[in-house]
C-alpha cells in the first residue's frame, strides 16, 4: 500500500471516531454548537483526504454529509433523527471501506456509493440533447433576439463550433470564428447565421457528406489566414505593455522603499502583470515565427537561374531550412541573400576551365546554412569560388580615395572584406565577389546592426568566401548589456560584447593618437565611450574597466566606468532627431521611464 | 537561494500531498511543517519562513485566526489559505488579511503560480 | 493548450447543486457553485467559467435577471454559454430566458445524459 493510502487510513479512522463521538452528543442535543462543528470537520477532512487518494465515491458521499452539517451549523436546518441516522450509516460505510483498503491495499470499487448517497430521481421528462436540434435552437435564438447582443452571439458561435467539430466539420468551425467576428463588427448576426445554417444543412442533408469534409488533414484546417499587419499591430501594443509593466516595477520598488501600505499589493499586482505580459509577449512572438523554408526556396531558384544563364554548373546545398525565426528577421535576410548568391556565382565562382585548372571540381558548390546558436540565428552563404580578390579591392578603394597607396599595398584579406561594407564601395560595378546591385553591403550591415545583429565576410583566398549574418531570433526584444560612462548609461548589443576586463595601469599604452590594451597577446585599440568624462584614459592609479567588443570585424576595448545589467529591450530604430547621432543603433525605454541609448558599435570611431 | 515554506495543516496526509506537489515543481524549496497553531507559531519564530500555507479548517484555533496572528507578527509575509470550499466568505476573509486563496487539492499550476509570485515579493 | 473546462452551477438548492456537481465532476469537468445570481456574478468576476447552469427561481437575483446581467458584462464573461433550468415548464419562463440571452432551457430534474451532453456541446470536452 502506498504511503499516501496508509496515512489516509490512519487519519480516516481517527476522523470516523471523532464523527461518531460528535453524533453521540448530537443525539441528545441536535443543536449543540461544538459537536456540530466537530461533525462537520470530520466529514470535511475525510473529503479532503479522499481527494488526495482519489477515492471518488468517498468524496461524493462525504460532500453530501458535509452539506447537511453545514446547513445545520448555519442554522438553515435543524438536524433530524433521520439526518443523524443517515450520517451514522455513512460513517459505517467509511469504516467498511477502510477495512477493505487495509485488506487489499487498494480502493474499493465505487459502484455502490453513488446509488447509496445520491438520491436524484431519474427523469423521463427532459429531452435528449441532439446536436442538430441544439444547433437549430441557437439559430432560432439569434434570429428571435430582441436586440443585438455581442455576448449571445459569441456564446452561440461557441456552441455551434463545438457541434461542428463533433460532426467533423472542422473547416466550417473555422469559418464560424471568422463570421462571428464579422458579425460582431457589423453589429448584426447575419454573417454568423449564414454559416450556422449551412452547417445545419450539411448535418441534416448528406450525412455521408460529413466524411467528405474530411479531405483536408486536421492539422491544416486548424489554421487561419491573418494579415501580417494585424499581428504587427498586436506586437507593437504588446511591446508597449512591456514598457508599462517595467514602469510598474519601478513604482513598486519605490513604494517598497517608502514603506507604503499598498506596497505588497502593488508588488503582487506587478508580478502578476509581468507574468502575464511575458506570456503575451511569447505568444505574440510565436505568431510571427516563420521557418526559413520559403527563403531557402527563393535562394535555390536564383541559384538555378543564374547558374544556367552563366553556364556555370552549381550544386546548391541547404542546411537547416526548418530553422525558425521571427518574420521580421527573415525579411531582413531576403534581399542580402538573394544578391549575395547572385554575385557569388557571377564573380566568386570561377569558370569551369579555371576551376579545373585549379584542381577544383567543375561543379561549384554554394551552401546555405541556417542555425540557432544560443538565442541567435546564424545564416551563412558559402561558395567554393576564388574568395575575395584583395588586390582588386585595394586598387578600387585606392582609386576612390578611400585608402592611401601605402595602405593598399599592405591591405590584409580581413581588411579587404571590411572595405566592402564601406558606404559607396559596393555600388561600384561588380568587381568584387560579393557586391550587390543596388543593395549595398553597407545597407545590409545597417539593417542587421539596427536589430542588434552583425554581418561579416570571411574569405579564404582561392578557396571561397562566406557571408555570415548573425541576427537575434526576434526583433521584438534585443538582448543588450548596459554600461555607464561619464555619467551616462548606454546599451550595447550583447551579441557584440565579447568580455569585460579590469586592466591595470600597465596594460594600457599610448599608440599613435590613441591608446591600446595589451590583452591575451593581442593589441586592442581603446575607445573611451564618453570622452567628455574628462579623465584621460591611461591616467589614474586604479584599474580601468574595459568591455571588449566587436566593431566592424575588429576588436575594440571600450572604456567604461561600470558595467551594468544584461536585459532584453524593445529597440526603437533612431527617429529623425536621434538618427543624427550616427553612433546610435536605437533607443529603448527603461522601467523608470528614462531613455537608454543603444549604440551601434560598428559606427564607433576608433 | 533556497526558500522556506511553512506548511500548516492538522492532517499529515494533507501535508504529504502538498509536499509532493511542491517537490515536483523543481524550485529550491525547504519545507517546514506544523500540525497546529502552536507548532506554527514556534516555527514562525524559530525558522523564519518566507511563505506560509495555512489550512483554513483546523480544530481549536482555526486557520483564519492563525492567519490574523501571522499578519500581526509578519505583516509582509505572503500567506495562502487552503480550503476545499470555494465559499465567497472564506475568500473574502482571506483577501481582507492580504492572503491568497488556494483550493484543495492544490494543483501544481496553482501552487507554482502562487509560490513564484510570493517569493518575488518575499525577496523584496 | 490543455485546460480543464470549468462549469458554474447556480442554484439555491444545495441538493440540486450537489447532484449536478457530482455528474459533471465524474465526467471530468471542474465545477464551481453559487447560490444565487448575485453570488454567481461575484464568482465569475474572480474566476470566469466556460459554461453556466442556472436555475430560474432563486432569491436575491433570479436566473433570468442573472443572464441578462451576464450578457451586459464585458468579454469574456458576456460570451459564456448558459443553460437555464426550471422546475416548471412555463411558456413565460422560456420566453423570458431566451430574451435575456440564455442558450438553452430545460426543465428539472435533468438526467445525467442531458447534463453531460449539454456540457459537451456548450463548452466542449472536459480537457478542451
Amino acid at each position: 500500500m502506498d504511503e499516501f493510502l496508509e496515512q489516509f487510513v490512519i487519519e480516516a479512522r481517527e476522523l470516523v471516531e471523532q464523527g461518531l463521538a460528535a453524533f453521540g452528543a448530537l443525539q441528545s442535543d441536535p443543536r449543540a454548537r461544538a459537536p456540530l462543528d466537530d461533525a462537520f470537520r470530520a466529514f470535511h477532512t475525510l473529503k479532503g483526504g479522499a481527494a488526495i487518494v482519489d477515492f471518488d465515491a468517498l468524496i461524493a458521499m462525504m460532500h453530501a454529509c458535509e452539506e447537511v452539517l453545514s446547513d445545520a451549523r448555519s442554522g438553515k436546518r435543524i438536524l433530524t433523527r433521520d439526518d443523524i441516522q443517515h450520517s451514522l450509516r455513512a460513517l459505517d460505510q467509511v469504516t467498511q471501506w477502510l477495512d477493505h483498503i487495509e485488506r487489499t491495499g487498494a480502493l474499493p470499487p465505487d459502484a455502490s456509493a453513488s446509488a447509496a448517497t445520491l438520491s436524484a430521481p431519474p427523469s423521463s421528462a427532459s429531452l435528449a440533447v441532439e446536436p442538430l436540434a441544439l444547433l437549430r435552437e441557437q439559430i432560432d435564438l439569434l434570429r428571435a433576439a430582441p436586440a443585438f447582443s455581442a455576448g449571445l452571439l459569441a456564446a452561440a458561435a461557441r456552441i455551434a463550433s463545438n457541434i461542428a467539430i463533433e460532426a467533423k466539420l472542422v473547416d466550417e468551425a473555422a469559418r464560424l470564428r471568422l463570421s462571428a467576428s464579422q458579425s460582431e463588427s457589423a453589429g448584426d448576426a447575419l454573417a454568423l447565421l449564414e454559416v450556422m445554417e449551412e452547417i445545419a444543412r450539411r448535418m441534416s442533408g448528406g450525412t455521408p457528406g460529413a466524411a467528405a469534409q474530411d479531405m483536408a488533414p486536421e492539422a491544416m484546417s486548424r489554421s487561419m489566414r491573418v494579415d501580417f499587419e494585424k499581428i504587427d499591430a498586436i506586437a507593437a501594443i504588446v511591446g508597449e505593455i512591456s514598457v508599462s509593466v517595467n514602469a510598474l516595477d519601478h513604482l513598486s520598488e519605490t513604494a517598497q522603499a517608502r514603506g507604503d501600505a499598498c506596497a505588497p499589493a502593488l508588488a503582487r499586482g506587478h508580478a502578476q502583470l509581468a507574468r502575464l505580459a511575458g506570456l503575451l509577449m511569447a505568444a505574440t512572438q510565436d505568431l510571427r515565427v516563420l521557418s526559413m523554408r520559403s527563403l531557402f526556396q527563393r535562394v535555390g531558384k536564383v541559384v538555378r537561374d543564374v547558374s544556367s544563364t552563366l553556364s556555370k554548373p552549381v550544386d546548391f546545398v541547404c542546411v537547416g531550412e526548418e530553422t525558425l525565426a521571427d518574420k521580421a528577421i527573415v525579411e531582413i535576410l531576403y534581399e542580402p541573400l538573394l544578391h549575395a548568391v547572385r554575385n557569388a556565382i557571377d564573380h566568386g565562382v570561377e569558370s569551369r576551365e579555371a576551376r579545373l585548372a585549379r584542381g577544383k571540381p567543375a561543379t561549384a558548390t554554394v551552401r546555405l546554412e541556417a542555425r540557432r546558436e544560443s538565442g541567435r540565428i546564424v545564416v551563412e552563404l558559402t561558395d567554393d569560388g576564388g574568395g575575395l580578390d584583395t588586390e582588386r579591392i585595394a586598387k578600387r578603394a585606392q582609386s576612390r580615395g578611400m585608402i592611401s597607396a601605402q595602405a593598399a599595398q599592405t591591405l590584409t584579406d580581413a581588411d579587404a572584406a571590411e572595405l566592402l561594407f564601406a558606404p559607396g564601395f559596393s555600388t561600384a560595378e561588380a568587381v568584387t565577389s560579393l557586391s550587390g546591385r543596388g543593395v549595398g553591403l553597407d545597407a545590409v550591415r545597417g539593417a542587421a546592426t539596427r536589430v542588434g545583429g552583425r554581418v561579416e565576410i570571411l574569405s579564404r583566398r582561392g578557396e571561397g568566401a562566406t557571408l555570415r549574418m548573425t541576427l537575434p531570433f526576434s526583433t521584438m526584444l534585443t538582448p543588450i548589456v548596459t554600461a555607464r560612462s561619464g555619467g551616462q548609461t548606454f546599451g550595447l548589443p550583447s551579441d557584440a560584447v565579447i568580455e569585460t576586463v579590469r586592466a591595470g595601469k600597465g596594460a594600457i599604452a599610448p599608440i599613435g593618437a590613441g591608446f591600446a590594451l595589451a590583452h591575451r597577446s593581442e593589441t586592442i585599440p581603446v575607445v573611451d565611450l564618453a570622452p567628455q568624462s574628462g579623465a584621460p584614459v591611461a591616467e589614474g592609479a586604479g584599474a580601468v574597466t574595459l568591455m571588449i567588443a566587436r566593431s566592424r570585424g575588429h576588436k575594440v576595448a571600450l572604456k567604461v566606468d561600470a558595467v551594468g545589467e544584461p536585459m532584453a529591450v524593445m529597440l526603437k530604430p533612431p527617429d529623425d532627431i536621434t538618427a543624427r547621432l550616427k553612433v546610435l543603433a536605437g533607443t529603448a525605454i527603461l522601467g523608470d521611464g528614462s531613455v537608454l541609448l543603444v549604440l551601434d558599435l560598428d559606427a564607433i570611431a576608433v | 537561494m533556497t526558500h522556506k515554506i511553512l506548511l500548516i495543516d492538522d492532517s499529515r496526509l494533507a501535508r504529504m500531498s502538498v509536499a509532493k506537489t511542491m517537490a515536483a515543481l523543481g524550485m529550491k524549496l525547504e519545507r517546514i511543517e506544523a500540525a497546529d497553531a502552536e507548532e506554527a507559531l514556534e516555527a514562525l519564530e524559530r525558522d523564519r519562513p518566507d511563505v506560509a500555507l495555512l489550512d483554513y479548517n483546523m480544530p481549536g484555533r482555526n486557520g483564519l485566526e492563525l492567519a490574523k496572528e501571522f499578519r500581526r507578527l509578519r505583516p509582509q509575509m505572503p500567506i495562502a489559505m487552503i480550503s476545499a470550499n470555494h465559499q465567497s466568505e472564506v475568500i473574502e476573509r482571506a483577501a481582507e488579511l492580504g492572503a491568497e486563496f488556494l483550493t484543495k487539492p492544490v494543483g501544481p499550476a496553482a501552487l507554482e503560480d502562487f509560490l513564484r509570485r510570493a517569493l518575488k515579493v518575499a525577496a523584496e | 493548450m490543455q485546460r480543464r473546462r470549468k462549469i458554474l452551477i447556480v442554484d439555491d438548492s444545495s441538493l440540486a447543486r450537489r447532484y449536478c456537481r457530482h455528474i459533471l465532476e465524474t465526467a471530468g469537468y471542474e465545477v464551481s457553485e453559487a447560490m444565487n445570481g448575485l453570488e454567481a456574478l461575484e464568482e465569475l468576476l474572480m474566476r470566469p467559467a466556460d459554461m453556466i447552469i442556472a436555475d430560474i427561481n432563486m432569491p436575491h437575483m433570479d436566473g433570468v435577471t442573472f443572464v441578462a446581467q451576464l450578457r451586459r458584462q464585458s468579454p469574456p464573461l458576456n460570451a459564456i454559454p448558459v443553460l437555464v433550468t426550471s422546475s416548471e415548464t412555463s411558456e413565460d419562463n422560456l420566453a423570458q430566458a431566451r430574451a435575456a440571452g440564455a442558450n438553452l432551457y430545460r426543465t428539472k430534474p435533468l438526467d445525467e445524459d442531458t447534463i453531460t451532453r449539454c456540457a459537451a456541446l456548450l463548452c466542449g470536452s472536459p480537457n478542451g
